[in-house]
């Protein structure tokens, strides 16, 4: 049902679809020992061990969902940069997300919200060779069509619309809004793709309630650091946070 | 600051694996450096502790026992004979890609360049470092989920 991709440059020009899969990643990762290209796409109607970040699965109908891998090989960052790769896919999803409805957040590090809702997943995987990034997979969970969660909180792109969207087309646009996130990135406009983040970042310049070391406290999310820390004001000044160091309280 | 606390002081950055260590308070200074020597002593006693097969082994056939004394009779060489995997980040190290996968690499393991090695997760996302040595697997450095930084020694090899 998935055909090559025709409106992009080098996303999906190869693209791999199985009907059933564990993990898109997984086979990815095979594909890239063979030697694939950059831009290879790997995606599954049914992706039956579906992750998330470390041990966490990820929860998604068959049929219902975008659920898929790309293959980047973002030889020109330095290991030090490689947050880039989750400010660039975060804000690529947001924005093809905002062509249909306002309220699409990206959620530090990288999911994507809509108001206090998950509808977005995206797990990076990067190989290292001799100090460098030598290529990267990139997982993507988007709940398109789904109508019902086992649990309460993610929701679905129709489920914001009220519309059914097909998922063929949903890739195609998606791929493009990587594309050009990606390529900005590789011209070097950092500085552009650091700004956009800000300005798409759930929770961000507003007072909330966090919890770090087991404390709850109010702050304010101030800026996201280069290497992807969290920087937050409160009481006690500003402070800067690792993944898992921080918890916002939903 | 009592003695034990200095004790336990040096025991802690004994086993962090940090080669040198300079603390300053108003009451003391006190400045840690880790010698080729010590480092080998430190190689020595290590594997007994990590290598957890150690505890099945003795029931099991008698050369078992035989290759763990060959094996803890080759750190009594000079530790520069052996060969670094260093972290290329800050991060968290995980030796195995999922909790449930069984670990890249153990004691013992023979590894070629380019092999998989462990993984180094920060902000999410997950890299994969592959070994820029081949040889043998001599010491884990770095305790699964534990944080590591820029540059830091993860696995011990041994060339030969």
């Amino acid at each position: 049902m998935y055909k090559i991709l025709a409106k992009t440059l080098f996303i999906g020009k190869n693209l791999v679809f199985l009907p059933s899969c564990h993990s898109t990643n997984d086979i990815a990762q095979e594909l890239l020992s063979e030697g694939t290209l950059e831009g290879t796409v790997i995606i599954t109607e049914n992706q039956t061990n579906g992750r998330g970040q470390r041990g966490s699965g990820w929860e998604s109908e068959p049929g219902k969902n975008l659920t898929f891998s790309l293959v980047l090989k973002p030889t020109f960052l330095s290991v030090q940069q490689q947050f880039e790769l989750n400010r660039v896919v975060s804000l690529a999803v947001c924005d093809f997300l905002n062509t249909f409805s306002t309220g699409f957040q990206v959620k530090w590090p990288n999911d994507i919200y809509y108001h206090d809702r998950k509808i977005c997943g995206i797990l990076i995987q990067n190989s290292i060779r001799q100090g460098r990034i030598e290529s990267s997979i990139v997982g993507i969970g988007l709940n398109i069509n789904q109508q019902i969660f086992k649990e309460q909180k993610p929701i679905s792109l129709s489920r914001v619309t009220g519309e059914f969207v097909p998922l063929p087309e949903a890739l195609e646009a998606l791929a493009q809004h990587i594309e050009t996130r990606y390529l900005t990135l590789k011209a070097g406009n950092r500085e552009r793709l650091h700004k956009d983040y800000l300005h798409k970042l759930y929770r961000f310049g507003e007072e909330y309630l966090y919890r770090a070391n087991g404390e709850l406290f109010n702050g304010r999310i101030t800026d996201v650091s280069p290497e992807g820390k969290l920087e937050v004001e409160s009481k006690k000044g500003i402070q800067q946070f690792d993944f898992k160091e921080v918890e916002f309280i939903i | 600051m009592k003695t034990k606390e200095i004790r336990d002081l040096i025991d802690f950055i004994s086993k962090s694996g940090l080669n040198e260590v300079n603390i300053e308070t108003e009451e003391l200074k006190l400045s840690v450096k880790r010698d080729a020597e010590v480092q080998t002593k430190f190689v020595e006693s290590a594997p007994v502790v990590s290598q957890t097969p150690a505890v099945s082994a003795p029931t099991q056939a008698p050369t078992t026992p035989a290759t763990e004394a060959s094996e803890s009779s080759k750190p009594q060489e000079p530790s520069n004979n052996y060969l670094e995997v260093k972290s290329p980040m800050i991060g968290t190290f995980y030796r195995s890609a999922n909790p449930d996968s069984p670990p890249f690499v153990a004691v013992g393991d023979k590894i070629e360049q380019g092999q998989p090695v462990c993984i180094i997760e920060a902000m999410k996302l997950f890299n994969e470092i592959e070994s820029e040595v081949s040889g043998t697997i001599v010491k884990v450095m770095v305790e699964n989920a534990s944080p590591v930084e820029f540059d830091q020694v993860l696995f011990l090899v041994d060339p030969s």
